[in-house]
């Protein structure tokens, strides 16, 4: 179905896969330390067996989670990614497992924003943030021009709308 | 109250006295605690409070005077400008073209000395979404909606008119010797679309299940009482009585259930007893209250949706209720205040919504799902379920009359799947025109209708299970606040790829000018 709908063209950067494996491993680490350290706890001060047992159920799985995060998401997220803004609507279309995608009216645009954190700065990448009277929506990941003129050309069109209110 | 007709005014002051009504009322445990439990207690930290607490209190009091004096506003012809603060100024602009809705609530207080108080919403968030006329008299009240109205009419009729606005006097231009025509005339256009009967609140009464909050009340009074009678010992005397007598008991039962109904029903008069929903033109207007009053008045334009909620027991009684979900947020009291009377016959309800809102018409024939979103809803893991089935299996819980762990896994997982197969046969959906409207829910159900220029974003989403099946959800995001999401799973794809064409179908020559920022 979702193939019934014409699907936007814009993709984001191929650096997005070193980013967030980058980030995502950043994050698993962290997480599996303060397991091992629960663990290591746990058994050197005899804690409640049962307490022990969940802490080895739930180190298994973020085991499994890292692998999945670091290894394959983020190849696969960056091949789903596509977006796309036209007169109208900015349309948003993203997800492995579950396809979505979003629909903004460019009249419902009501700021754009780039940002940029470390990881996406050693690889001069920058994440577009636009935001509507609802929600807040962000395309991870674009190289500096095309950030720059995505968001030059977005604002540009949701503020024409706005004088014609 | 000082000023000319175009200067800056103030409040009026009884505005004041609603301030400490209102603080003694938010700080009514503190006093209860400090100077009533703990009067006589030398302790340092409950003396500290106290000073600090009377040391707070003489602040507020005598700031009151000089913030009063301080806070005034001026109408202009296209916004309000109010100026406060008593050393640090503060001035605000709300265009009056950003105005969704205007709120009026008027509690005994105020009643009492004819003010009311008004409050225009606009749709911004936070603190400064609104601006609160504390104190008003009704005339100047009636004055501000009247500059509003005139702003909004001008604005009509500046951009080519609709067929809508025309009957709209021309006298309202903003002329000041036109306001009072204005108020007066706006009764005679308005039509009111629903009072209820006695015979309503009676229903509403006993539906709300009202009666039941005599309970506490009476534990309340009882436990409080206590303290200075010995009523525990006299209750003994009075059920030992009662058991002697099976008449006697019959009778207190009688007179206590007596009692409560016609508590329950006091109960629910005093919220709609002098209920109405009435609508001219432009506008919705709820009100509602007999000792302190409450109203709502909303532009048909700005109504974002409209949901329709029927709970279980309304079901079977074949009633339910309908709510405008509008762009302001409401302050205490005033949460429901965007209901059309919760007890009504469905049909009743639905013929109201489309006096009220003609563009919007409830369809009752609506597209099912199709059989393959059955089989979509049974396969989705029911972790709930399963997450319950551990935790029983882990406890086991022992007692009489318990089965065991598995017989009550078991019903769990029965009864999600029964939960699903209900959704599955109540769930409808219909896009049609420039309505969409959607229809949830297997035991507690309710119907959402909007328009298109009302979506502010959709959204078409299919995991890799709805594709097998060929069935996707589909979503609508509307303004309100919080802001509203509805969404509708496993609907065929085809309706899925409509439903995106009718969405992005639109072009901006089809949404209208909406009065807002």
């Amino acid at each position: 179905m979702l193939d019934a709908i014409q699907s936007p063209e814009g993709r984001i950067s191929e650096k997005a896969v070193k980013v967030w494996r980058l980030a995502n491993l950043i994050t698993e680490t962290i997480i599996l330390l303060v397991i091992a350290a629960l663990l290591a706890a746990g058994t050197f001060y005899d804690w409640w067996h049962w307490l022990v047992v969940t802490f080895w159920v739930i180190g298994g799985i973020s085991v499994a989670s890292a692998v999945y995060s670091i290894l394959i998401e983020p190849a696969l997220k960056q091949r789903y990614w596509r977006y796309g803004a036209d007169e109208e609507f900015v349309k948003l279309r993203s997800g492995i497992w579950e396809v979505s995608e979003q629909t903004i009216p460019m009249t419902k645009v009501q700021v754009v924003n780039l940002k940029q954190g470390p990881l996406l700065r050693r690889y001069g990448l920058y994440s577009l943030e636009i935001e509507t009277m609802g929600s807040s929506h962000s395309i991870p990941a674009l190289p500096e021009d095309e950030a720059r003129e995505l968001r030059n050309r977005i604002a540009h069109l949701a503020k024409i709308r706005e004088e014609e209110d | 109250m000082g000023g000319t007709e175009t200067g800056a005014r103030r409040m009026h002051p009884a505005g004041m006295l609603l301030s400490v009504l209102s603080y003694i009322k938010n700080t009514f445990f503190i006093i209860l605690f400090l100077f009533v439990f703990r009067a006589g207690s030398e302790a340092v930290w409950v003396i500290v409070l106290k000073i600090a607490f009377l040391a707070l209190t003489a602040v507020s009091l005598v700031t009151l005077v000089p913030a009063w004096w301080r806070k005034t506003y001026r109408i202009e012809d296209d916004s309000v400008k109010v100026d406060s603060g008593i050393f640090v100024r503060k001035h605000r602009s709300i265009p009056f073209r950003r105005v969704q809705n205007v709120n009026r609530q008027v509690p005994a207080a105020l009643k009492l000395l004819g003010l009311t108080s008004l409050t225009l919403e606009t749709g911004a968030g936070g603190e400064e979404s609104s601006i609160k006329f504390d104190a008003v008299t009704k005339t100047e009240a009636a004055r501000i909606e009247a500059a509003l109205d005139g702003y909004r009419s001008r604005r009509a009729n500046a951009e080519e008119t609709k067929p809508d606005d025309v009957q709209i006097p021309a006298n309202v231009d903003g002329e000041t010797t036109a306001f009072q025509d204005m108020v007066s005339s706006i009764p005679e256009k308005r039509i009111i679309h629903f009072t209820p009967s006695t015979k309503d609140i009676v229903k509403a009464s006993f539906l709300s299940f009202s009666f039941i909050a005599l309970i506490p009340v009476v534990a309340t009074v009882y436990k409080n009482a206590d303290d200075f009678f010995d009523l525990d010992g006299r209750a003994k005397g009075i059920f030992s009585a009662l058991s002697g007598s099976s008449l006697l008991l019959v009778a207190v039962i009688a007179a206590f259930v007596l009692f409560a109904m016609v508590f329950g029903m006091v109960r629910t008069w005093l919220k709609y007893g002098k209920y109405e929903i009435s609508s001219d033109d432009d506008r919705i207007y709820i009100r509602r209250g007999v000792f302190s009053e409450q109203a709502l008045s909303v532009r048909k334009k700005n109504v974002q949706a409209v949901e329709i909620v029927e709970t279980p027991l309304k079901r079977v009684l074949g009633m339910a209720e309908a709510k405008l979900i509008t762009v302001g947020s409401f302050g205490e009291g005033l949460e429901d205040i965007n209901s059309l009377y919760p007890y009504l016959p469905r049909k009743r309800a639905l013929e109201i919504i489309s006096e009220l809102l003609p563009d919007i018409e409830v369809e009752e024939e609506m597209d099912r799902l199709p059989k393959a979103a059955l089989a979509v809803k049974m396969m989705r893991v029911p972790w709930l379920a399963l997450a319950g089935s551990i935790a029983l299996f882990i406890w086991k819980p022992e007692f009489r009359f318990v089965p065991d762990w598995w017989v009550l896994a078991a019903v769990l997982f029965a009864g999600t799947w029964l939960l699903r197969l209900f959704d599955y046969r109540n769930t409808r959906y219909l896009i049609s025109g420039p309505l969409v409207q959607f229809r949830k829910g297997g035991i507690w159900r309710t119907t959402f209708i909007t328009k298109r220029e009302k979506v502010i974003e959709a959204e078409v989403s299919q995991s890799r299970l709805q594709k097998v099946f060929g069935v996707a959800s589909i979503k609508t995001v509307n303004r309100a606040k919080p802001v509203h999401h509805q969404d509708l799973d496993d609907v065929p794809a085809a309706s899925a790829a409509e439903f995106n064409r009718w969405y992005t179908g639109r072009t901006p020559e089809l949404i209208p000018v909406e009065l807002e920022g």
